[in-house]
């Protein structure tokens, strides 16, 4: 019974931790504007850490550059079981018009297996929104999949 | 003395009322109230008010990550040490009418045990070896020793009003006053006192303008950067604890006279009064204003707040 | 004021909050928010233009052989797009249409892809023109997706490279002569 508590919980209570990989920004306020009064995503439990220690799901944003792939994997590999990864527009899924460029190592799918995608660029805050709460789904079936 | 009953009883006392699985469900509850009265007071819905509680259990489900430069031991000791010592403090607040261990120094007590869930988690966080943990630590500690002087201070003024020329450090005492001459609160030279309590409430808690050790978009949550899983479950249960001991302290310190008789009803009337303090004392605070800097902190605590519950004692000092 | 925000703090607390539902199906984006690519290949001619101006190069195109013709596949990546409508304004027959549309999250990303199948049959003739009534406007030569027409006004020459021609008939539509035509 307890186990099946703590399963539940992990819908309720997903903590975000972003990461962007060089992204113009857009983005990325896009997503601040999810925990603001009119969108106000912590009535779903979203809350932003200030370390991938602590979060559940990772949001990446940004086409991958050079520079920026050693610290994406690091933080992948610091955030704990069960994690969710949600790429934010369309950077990171295919490098958007940065592709091919001599400093885009993307696509993410290269380094990790990316569990929600959300088109757009940028994506509106509802559609954010919506992609967060599917990876919160995602993030309850891994927690089930766990044993303990 | 010691036989099995009492041993029952007193395991009763640590392990459910007033220890720690009352002072967690009440803190636990006093963060939700905190985390909702704030979002209403942001123009949002907020989230439901047993959120603390979710985060507590998905914290609980996690993987348990030990960096390679932490000390295991003291890594993983630490949050139980502080939420032992939180479950401790309860023993010696009166919860309404209901002391669970009185002695004739509890005061004194309660000051070195709120100290621990500090010490605790600057231990934790240095034994994490991170950098970030350092700051933090280092700010937690200038945090402390900034509201410590004005809570000295403020048990002070009370020890002397209840207890005239010899101070009296026991919460029994001092409830027993406050029943014979009403709440400490509606005596007019102990009012800067309460006013001096009501601002160590959120440095001790850690809540918005005095979170300079925690604060997670500078520092990344300083302490607990390395921190994830249960043990950070847990140190976020201790948080939630403080807010039920500060407030409960506060209560019991300056409205411990208002009792009904039943038991029950008191223990609830003691439960609503500190969660009208939290709103008062944290959130609305915290709505309001943004991170202080380290050294305005701790400048406004050995000014302001010091000197508030300094002009009580001094008027105390004089029979006031 | 040591607390400019109190009033609006405690004001808030007792009035109702801003926060939108959600979900909300009803609400779509702003009457000209560029949202899911939306592709009517029944109207498609296979000009190619759509593909030339993608700038992050997220229009695909195959082709298959069938009876009597092609069947080309156009598939739009969304998780590649900018969204910036410029396929769009491109396409001489409104093929292409960005709607209002900005559900796009999908946890496979097959879902993202918008597509298409034009079957495009085989067209004997070549474009020819006719040059007694050719007034060498140069439309043909400004419209075509493959700049294959070359028209000088002042030698009065007209020249096609039928090599290069995809038979999208774009010139034939734009003609105000109506001298042009597969022969």
């Amino acid at each position: 019974m307890f186990k099946k508590l703590v399963d539940n919980s992990a819908l309720k209570s997903p903590w975000i931790y972003h990461i962007n990989t060089g992204s113009c920004n857009g983005c990325d306020i896009e997503l601040v504007a999810v925990l603001t009064p009119r969108y106000d995503a912590e009535r779903f439990g979203f809350r932003l850490a200030g370390t991938p220690r602590h979060a559940d799901i990772v949001v990446v944003s940004g086409p991958i550059t050079s520079q920026s792939k050693e610290r994406l994997i690091r933080t992948l590999a610091q955030v704990p079981e069960p994690k969710c990864v949600v790429s934010l527009g369309s950077c990171p899924r295919s490098g958007n018009v940065f592709k091919g460029s001599y400093s885009v190592e993307g696509p993410l799918e290269k380094y990790v297996h990316v569990d929600v995608s959300v088109a757009g660029c940028t994506p509106k805050p509802e559609a954010i929104m919506e992609g967060l709460y599917k990876a919160a789904q995602i993030l309850k079936e891994k927690r089930e999949a766990m044993k303990k | 003395m010691f036989n099995v009953l009492n041993i029952v009883l007193l395991l009763v006392f640590v392990l459910i009322f007033p220890g720690a699985l009352f002072t967690s469900a009440v803190g636990l509850w006093l963060a939700g109230v905190d985390r909702k009265v704030l979002a209403r007071m942001q123009h949002r819905i907020g989230p439901p008010i047993r959120q603390p509680l979710y985060d507590f259990l998905k914290l609980m489900g996690k993987e348990t990550i030990i960096p390679h430069a932490a000390n295991k031991t003291v890594y993983l000791g630490a949050p139980i040490v502080g939420f032992v010592s939180l479950a401790m403090i309860m023993l010696f607040i009166p919860v309404g009418g209901f002391v669970a261990v009185s002695g004739s120094a509890d005061l004194v007590v309660i000051l070195y045990l709120i100290t621990i869930p500090g010490v605790a988690l600057i231990v934790g966080g240095s034994s994490s070896g991170s950098p970030y943990a350092g700051i933090g630590i280092s700010r937690e500690m200038v945090t402390m020793m900034a509201y410590e002087l004005p809570f000295v201070l403020v048990l002070l003024a009370v020890a002397r009003k209840v207890g005239g020329a010899n101070l009296v450090f026991s919460m029994e005492s001092i409830a027993a006053w406050q029943a014979a001459n009403g709440s400490l609160l509606f005596h007019w030279s102990m009012i800067p006192a309460a006013i001096a309590m009501l601002l160590v409430i959120p440095a001790e808690v850690g809540t918005q303008p005095f979170d300079v050790a925690e604060a997670e978009t500078e520092i990344c949550e300083g302490p607990l950067v390395e921190y994830s899983g249960a043990p950070l479950g847990l140190f976020k249960l201790n948080t939630a604890m403080k807010m039920f001991v500060m407030t409960g302290l506060f209560t019991a310190l300056f409205m411990g006279g208002l009792r009904t008789g039943i038991v029950v009803l008191d223990v609830v009337i003691f439960v609503v009064i500190c969660t009208v303090l939290t709103i008062l004392s944290m959130t609305t605070i915290h709505a309001v204003t943004a991170r202080l800097k380290i050294e305005h902190l701790f400048k406004f605590y050995w000014t302001f707040v010091a000197g508030m519950a300094l002009l009580s004692l001094v008027l105390v000092w004089f029979g006031l | 004021m040591m607390f400019p925000f109190l009033k609006t703090a405690v004001t808030n607390a007792f009035t109702k909050p801003s926060t939108e539902k959600f979900p909300n199906p009803e609400d779509m984006g702003a009457p000209a928010y560029r949202g899911r690519i939306v592709f009517h290949a029944d109207r498609c001619t296979d000009c190619g233009n759509c593909v030339k101006v993608c700038a992050p190069k997220a229009i695909t195109r195959t082709e298959e052989p069938g009876e009597g013709g092609k069947y080309i596949t156009r598939a739009f990546d969304l998780t590649s797009c900018t969204f910036c409508a410029t396929c769009a304004d491109f396409c001489e027959e409104n093929s292409i249409e960005l709607s209002q549309d900005y559900h796009m999250v999908a946890t496979d990303p097959k879902d993202l892809i918008v597509s298409g199948v034009t079957f495009k049959k085989d067209i004997a003739g070549e474009i020819t023109c006719d040059l007694d009534g050719c007034i060498y406007c140069g439309l043909c030569m400004r419209n075509c997706p493959q700049k294959i027409i070359t028209v000088d006004r002042k030698t009065k020459t007209w020249e096609i490279d039928h090599s290069g021609c995809v038979k999208c008939g774009i010139c034939i539509g734009k003609c105000p002569k109506k001298v042009l035509s597969f022969q």
